[in-house]
């Protein structure tokens, strides 16, 4: 399982890298905005998208809705981690069509029970 | 003849110059007075533009300070980091090289059996009391193997903890993220402030200032922070959203959501420009979510219709899980 995470915070990159790590996934990809991801995401096929909201470029949101006009990625699982929790702001990411959400600050566990989450619903 | 209507006019003309005179006369000492004013007012907005450039000189230099503080807890961040990692890693050694002692000892009560099993098969009988001794001593040694592996469990046992606690260390670093957003949120303030007060010195130097150029003090919408940004550890809101998911029963989301699971979704939404460009722009004033909005949400079928301008309450973890099953 192959995962893309993207987040222009490369303290971010490092604790969501490490707490994949932890769950048993090792093999990843790490990009620092939206457009960066895209190319990372025809150069190395990820299984799996963990991005953030707020970046540079392009944000997780803009990325998302270019993920899913893909003609190959559309139905790549995506999970958003952002530290926005608003109402309005998770039913943006939901019409963008991600397919969970994490609030940050997030725990392991959430991150875990999440991954398992979208890779059930994309089964 | 004809010169009788000029002489007349002349005199008409020295009439009117006579009252201009008058006239000046008695305005002279409120032109005087207007002149002094101007003259004061003059040097009154010369100070103020002085102090208004000397002030946003300061904020210039607020910027770059916080600027530089961002980078600072950036860069220690990254060490803190790196020596988490580093203890991990040390963890992780201690760790296999404790398997590799537990194995050893495995290794070294099976030789010794064999060679206990070998003495007894090679002396046979007559050599009983040769036999039991080196058996009491194998038996000795076994016990202090026994008593080795229980402190290497104990060992292995006090390493959890602390790996935990570095995980939960590295956990915490998030923090780091969400200052670096509220910070920059904060600069992004100064930055407009300062950029409408240059206006206003352009506008009050030259007269030319276009109104356009006065940012309008929203983040672009590639603004790389969330301006309420915040580090809340408290389990308050999933208490708050067990409580109302436990009245509600939950919603069915539809799409590419977890739970829903129909990949066939169209995706026409989420090409539409609309939902992004709105998402973009950082909140200023945005609406907290509540439970019951985000489920209105998604028995909605996901599409939301953009109302709920109530006020509401942040949106927890298990809100927001409960909106993905």
């Amino acid at each position: 399982m192959k995962f893309l995470i993207v987040d222009d915070s490369p303290t971010m990159l490092r604790i969501i890298r490490n707490a994949l790590q932890e769950i048993g996934y090792d093999d990843i990809v790490e990009a620092e905005d939206g457009e960066d991801a895209l190319e990372k995401l025809e150069e190395n096929a990820p299984d799996f998208v963990v991005t953030d909201w707020n970046m540079p470029n392009m944000n997780g949101v803009d990325l998302t809705s270019n993920i899913r006009n893909h003609p190959e990625y559309s139905d790549l699982p995506i999970l958003m981690i952002t530290t926005r929790g608003m109402k309005e702001d998770v039913k943006t990411a939901m019409k963008a069509e991600v397919n969970n959400y994490i609030v940050k600050p997030f725990e392991p566990e959430v991150l875990e029970e999440k991954v398992d989450s979208c890779l059930e619903a994309a089964a | 003849m004809s010169s009788r209507p000029q002489v007349q006019e002349f005199l008409d003309k020295l009439d009117e110059l006579q009252a201009i005179f008058v006239l000046s006369r008695r305005f002279a000492p409120f032109l005087d007075e207007l002149f002094d004013f101007v003259q004061d007012i003059t040097v009154l907005l010369e100070e103020v533009n002085t102090t208004i450039r000397t002030r946003s000189g300061h904020m210039e230099r607020a910027t770059e300070h916080l600027k530089s503080v961002s980078e600072a807890t950036e860069v220690a961040t990254s060490e803190i980091l790196d020596h988490s990692d580093e203890v991990l890693k040390d963890l992780r050694s201690i760790e296999d090289q404790l398997s590799t002692l537990e194995e050893q000892f495995a290794e070294e009560a099976k030789a010794d059996n064999q060679v206990l099993a070998l003495l007894r098969e090679e002396l046979g009988e007559g050599h009983e009391e040769l036999l039991d001794e080196v058996a009491r001593i194998q038996g000795r040694k076994q016990d202090l193997r026994d008593e080795w592996a229980a402190q290497l469990q104990e060992t292995r046992d006090s390493l959890s903890p602390i790996r935990d606690r570095m995980n939960q260390i590295m956990m915490s670093l998030q923090v780091q993220d969400v200052t670096e957003q509220q910070l920059s949120s904060v600069n992004h303030l100064i930055e407009t402030v300062r950029d409408r007060i240059d206006a206003l010195l352009a506008r009050l130097g030259t007269g030319q200032a276009d109104r356009s150029e006065a940012p309008s003090g929203e983040p672009s919408r590639t603004a790389a922070f969330n301006m309420n940004a915040e580090y809340d550890r408290s389990d308050d809101k999933q208490r708050m959203a067990d409580d109302v998911v436990a009245g509600d029963g939950g919603g069915a989301p539809t799409g590419r959501n977890s739970g829903g699971g129909t990949n066939g979704a169209s995706s026409q939404s989420a090409s539409s420009n609309g939902a992004s460009s709105g998402a973009s722009s950082s909140n200023g004033g945005g609406t907290a979510a509540s439970q019951s909005d985000i489920d209105d949400m998604f028995d909605d079928g996901g599409g939301g219709s953009g109302g709920g301008d109530e006020g509401g309450e942040a949106a927890s973890q298990e809100e927001i899980d409960e909106l993905f099953q």
